[in-house]
């Protein structure tokens, strides 16, 4: 509805002033010269001729005059010409602001001496300038995960603007999704009758791309109802490097082995950087450095090997040179080194002969060096167990439990092995020709609710001779296999294989992954997390019975990669991104211990404990900066232990989001999206209350003033 | 007679006519003296007055015994020897009040009546007087005894306005009543309906007299230099006019032009004579080259 309001409503009273042309007029007609006349007869026919042309001529210059005072008495008070209705010619409508300020770690980025989130906070502090006595505020930060600061409207404008002060720059990714929808619920529970939400952002195209429907959807509420602002910081450029992640080569890192550290950087930016250093700190030290040209809009991989000296928990990062964005030129590990990883191999088909159980193949391939010399560098340290001398309770002291062709199991040994992987422990199995399907069916697989990854169809056996079965098709993304390069998978492919148990593997079942598929199309292994730990189920014998698999040179490196897999699970998660929840489950002899955490800015908080299925642990929440945790276990014997913590590196891509694409989220005559360089108050002010329009009026009035100027010309006494 | 004569002439009023004769008299003198002859020869032989010679007269009316006497020449009167009657017709209706400067249009007219009376007797001719507005408000019959222009004099100075000029019947009126045919001198603004006036005028010449009319306008009233609202007060009727006098101004001059011109015309073409007369413009100038204008035409 169309609707004019005044920034200056007092001087309309100058409007008063159209009366003097009229005063002046009839003062005029008041002061008149007399004069004696003889000749009237021609003045009356003369008077007569003229009286209503000089009528309508003066009453055109009246109006005229009149009119130009009105329109400079409009023009001064300022009008503005709006259309959302009424409330707003009361001039007393109060407004109700709602301020979402992305502190997502882009926001960080530098641009002079100041950031995007230092701008983002002037602009707000402007908008909150804007606020009268009466008027309101929500303030919401956009980072990961939103949270309304000022939650409720306050119209405390003072102490919102103190808010606004302690605000800073997270380290998390952004939530703009969750932020413009918990300012759409504010509104819809605001009464007031202008409402505005104002996004401060620097527009990074990921942040609006990944929850493109999302946002859309809920900067529609919010313009169903308010004026919605989407305020640009943009420091201007894109330049950008971070270290994208670091991975260890292996599941497990061991104190006897050098492991790869793969480090990916990856540069967003438009320029090439050369001589980029990149450089790997362990335990506070510099270990190595190395140079790295990083073309533009790419990354690569840089690898450090090193050897921990010492098992038990170490820390380190990986650091590159400085760049405008702080916050993802470094980034963090934490590593538990294991001094060895203990297997115990259950074998249900012993014999004296060598190499004529199956587990024969597998204990050698665990050591494969000489014994004596071994002693300091194994790293697997396997036993073997017949079934029958098996003592179930003894099971806690092993990281994995490999079942080499067990018939069945009794309840007790089954419900120990459940126990012993639900506690984050690893299991392998290998399905040899003594394996009852029944019992493995309905005990160990138990339509999908037990720990086998699959039930146990029925043998499969080549035809004739001279066929085999191989693997055909291999999940690289599995971790037991991630490490295999081309070559080695070509290997993994040529072995021969004679006969295998067919697998009923649900793939639907988000828990359970088959590895690898015979070229008869059923699965050849498979795996399933059961509780916090993993289980490898492979289709068949680990003997020369089955395959040839136990003399190919690949055999090792599957082991050891399903060893290391299954052992890693046991692992406390200390790699954490910022937000998450930091929890480590404490041995029984730690129970009496109360641990507390050192965080990286230096200050002890105490865990929140908890108790779990698996016993009692301890949890911290508050991990919204990078860096590493510190756990410590004051006035005992415990060794610290660390957790890093870093943020996602979405935010490192500095690309923006184009005016054109922002626009068709927010397609609305309620959306305006506001520059670094725009007036925010002239804007904002027009929008509360219209579009100004004395610029025009005194245009209009000068053209009046003009046409004013030439009548009177032309009417007046100039014309003769 | 001298008795009535001194009771309508008080001291200021004889000072004004002593002023007017002697105006008049400096506007006839070297201009009419031989110039206007009476185209009528008297045939009448009773004597009437003797005046003085003048350049002009004819040496035959000198009377020598009188000059023999007084050693000065006159010459004899006879009341047949002028022939030639003038009826001078003075319009002194309000309209003629008027006079942007210090002379009124009646004012300027009465100068140029006692001017042509003065002159007419110079000349030995019979001069009469009438006064109208909206009647006719003195009449002096026509007579040639130089005492006469003190009694035309004295009608002038003391006329009257009255309140609306009529023309029509008042001019109707006296075609009727003057039965010698003569000369008509009409004095007037003729702020009055044209055609009616030139209808009452060609009544004079119907009845086979000689018509000039003198139209008398102030500079004003053919310029109307007012560019300020103005109240217009009428003289005749007291109609009163508000106005932007710059907005009429043109329409006004327009109808004063074509008025001017209409007259005209309609008084050539019945053969009266029309002499356009401004207050402001030098009475005996204008005159004078009317009068040499006339001459050289007979």
């Amino acid at each position: 509805m169309f609707g004019i309001s005044f920034l200056n409503p007092l001087l309309l009273y100058y409007a008063l002033l159209a009366a003097l042309p009229v005063i002046i007029h009839l003062l005029f007609r008041r002061r008149f010269k007399v004069v004696r006349w003889a000749a009237m007869e021609f003045l009356l026919a003369s008077q007569k001729k003229n009286k209503k042309l000089m009528r309508l001529k003066h009453l055109l210059l009246l109006l005229l005059r009149c009119l130009i005072l009105v329109l400079i008495a409009a023009a001064l008070s300022q009008p503005l010409i709006n259309t959302p209705g009424f409330s707003l010619l009361k001039g007393k409508a109060s407004v109700y602001s709602i301020i979402i300020l992305d502190t997502s770690y882009s926001m960080g980025y530098k641009a002079g001496n100041t950031t995007a989130f230092e701008e983002a906070k002037k602009k707000a502090g402007e908008i909150l300038g804007l606020l009268r006595q009466g008027d309101s505020v929500s303030l919401i930060t956009a980072g990961w995960k939103a949270k309304a600061v000022i939650n409720e409207p306050s119209y405390q404008i003072i102490s919102a603007k103190k808010e606004l002060e302690r605000l800073e720059v997270s380290a998390s990714g952004n939530d703009l999704q969750g932020a413009l929808q918990a300012a759409a619920s504010l509104l819809a529970a605001s009464k007031e009758s202008i409402k505005e939400v104002y996004l401060l952002t620097d527009c990074q195209a990921s942040a609006f791309k990944e929850k493109e429907k999302e946002i859309k959807r809920a900067v529609a509420g919010i313009c169903a109802s308010a004026n919605y602002y989407l305020v640009r910081v943009d420091p201007g450029s894109t330049e950008n490097i971070a270290v994208e992640t670091l991975a260890f080569s292996r599941g497990v890192v061991d104190a006897v082995l050098p492991v790869r550290v793969d480090c990916r950087l990856a540069n967003y930016g438009n320029a090439e950087s050369n001589d980029l250093v990149a450089g790997l700190y362990v335990d506070g030290k510099l270990r190595e450095s190395k140079r790295v040209n990083l073309k533009a809009k790419k990354t690569d991989t840089v690898s450090f090997f090193y050897r921990f000296n010492e098992s038990g928990a170490h820390r380190g990062y990986v650091q590159i040179s400085d760049d405008p964005l702080a916050l993802d030129n470094k980034r963090y590990f934490s590593v538990n080194v294991r001094e060895n990883i203990r297997v115990l191999v259950l074998d249900g088909k012993p014999s004296e002969k060598a190499f004529a159980n199956a587990s024969d193949y597998l204990v050698s391939a665990f050591s494969p060096f000489d014994q004596t010399e071994s002693e300091r560098k194994q790293v697997i340290i396997p036993q073997t167990e017949s079934l029958y001398g098996f003592l179930p309770q003894g099971l806690g002291k092993y990281d994995v439990l490999i079942l080499s062709n067990v018939a069945s199991l009794n309840a007790n040994t089954q419900a120990q092995i459940e126990s012993f992987v639900k506690k984050g422990k690893g299991l392998l199995i290998f399905a040899g020709d003594l394996a009852d399907s029944r019992f493995y069916n309905d005990k160990l697989f138990r339509e999908k609710s037990g720990f086998l990854p699959a039930g146990l169809n029925r043998i499969e056996t080549v035809k004739k001779e001279g066929e085999r079965f191989f693997l055909d098709k291999i999940t690289k993304e599995h971790p037991v296999l991630a490490g295999f390069n081309e070559a080695q998978q070509k290997e993994l492919k040529k072995i021969n294989f004679y006969s295998h148990w067919g697998l009923a593997a649900d793939p639907a079942d988000s828990s359970v992954s088959v590895l690898a598929y015979f070229n008869d199309g059923k699965p050849a292994i498979a795996g399933k997390q059961y509780g916090r730990g993993e289980v490898l189920l492979f289709s068949c014998g680990a003997d020369r019975i089955w395959s040839d698999l136990p003399l190919r040179s690949m055999f090792l490196p599957l082991l050891y990669e399903s060893i290391y897999f299954l052992s890693s699970s046991s692992e406390v998660k200390r790699n954490l991104a910022v937000g998450d929840t930091l929890t480590r489950l404490l041995a029984f002899s730690e129970y009496s211990l109360t641990p507390r955490i050192l965080t990286p800015d230096n200050k002890a908080l105490s865990l929140r404990t908890g108790i779990s299925t698996e016993g009692k642990e301890v949890s911290f929440d508050n991990t919204a900066l990078p860096g590493i945790y510190k756990m410590v276990f004051e006035g005992s014997g415990v060794a610290a232990d660390y957790f890093a913590v870093n943020p996602e590196t979405v935010e490192s891509n500095m690309e923006k989001a184009g005016n054109d694409y922002l626009q068709s989220l927010a397609q609305s005559e309620k959306y305006a999206l506001l520059e670094s360089d725009t007036d925010l108050k002239k804007k904002v002010m027009e929008r509360r209350k219209g579009v100004g329009i004395w610029r025009n009026l005194l245009v209009l009035v000068l053209c009046l003033m003009a046409a004013e100027s030439i009548l009177a010309l032309i009417y007046g006494k100039r014309e003769n | 007679m001298a008795e009535t004569f001194k009771k309508y002439l008080d001291t200021k009023t004889l000072a004004k006519v002593s002023a007017l004769e002697l105006k008049a008299r400096q506007v006839v003198e070297g201009i009419v003296t031989g110039l206007h002859k009476s185209p009528y020869h008297g045939i009448s032989v009773e004597f009437a007055e003797h005046r003085e010679y003048v350049p002009g007269d004819e040496i035959k009316h000198i009377d020598w015994r009188v000059y023999g006497r007084s050693d000065r020449y006159f010459v004899k009167q006879y009341e047949a020897e002028t022939n030639m009657r003038a009826y001078i017709i003075l319009d002194t209706s309000e309209s003629m009040l008027y006079g942007s400067k210090n002379t009124t249009k009646l004012e300027y007219a009465s100068f140029l009546a006692s001017s042509l009376a003065f002159l007419l007797l110079q000349q030995r001719d019979s001069v009469g007087f009438i006064g109208f507005d909206s009647r006719i408000n003195s009449y002096i019959p026509p007579r040639n005894n130089p005492r006469h222009f003190r009694l035309i004099l004295k009608e002038l100075e003391q006329a009257t306005s009255g309140p609306k000029t009529n023309i029509e019947e008042v001019f109707h009126d006296l075609a009727e009543r003057i039965k010698k045919r003569g000369l008509v001198i009409v004095i007037s603004d003729f702020f009055y309906d044209i055609e009616k006036t030139l209808l009452s005028l060609q009544h004079f010449r119907h009845k086979k007299h000689e018509v000039v009319v003198f139209h008398i306008l102030d500079r004003h009233e053919v310029t109307f230099p007012f560019d300020e609202m103005t109240l217009f007060k009428g003289y005749e009727g007291g109609t009163e006019i508000l106005t932007e006098a710059w907005s009429v101004k043109n329409d006004y001059l327009k109808a004063v032009e074509s008025f001017i011109k209409r007259f005209k015309t309609g008084c050539m073409g019945k053969r009266v004579d029309y002499v356009p007369l401004l207050t402001d413009e030098p009475l005996d100038l204008k005159l004078s080259k009317y009068l040499a204008a006339r001459t050289g035409k007979k």
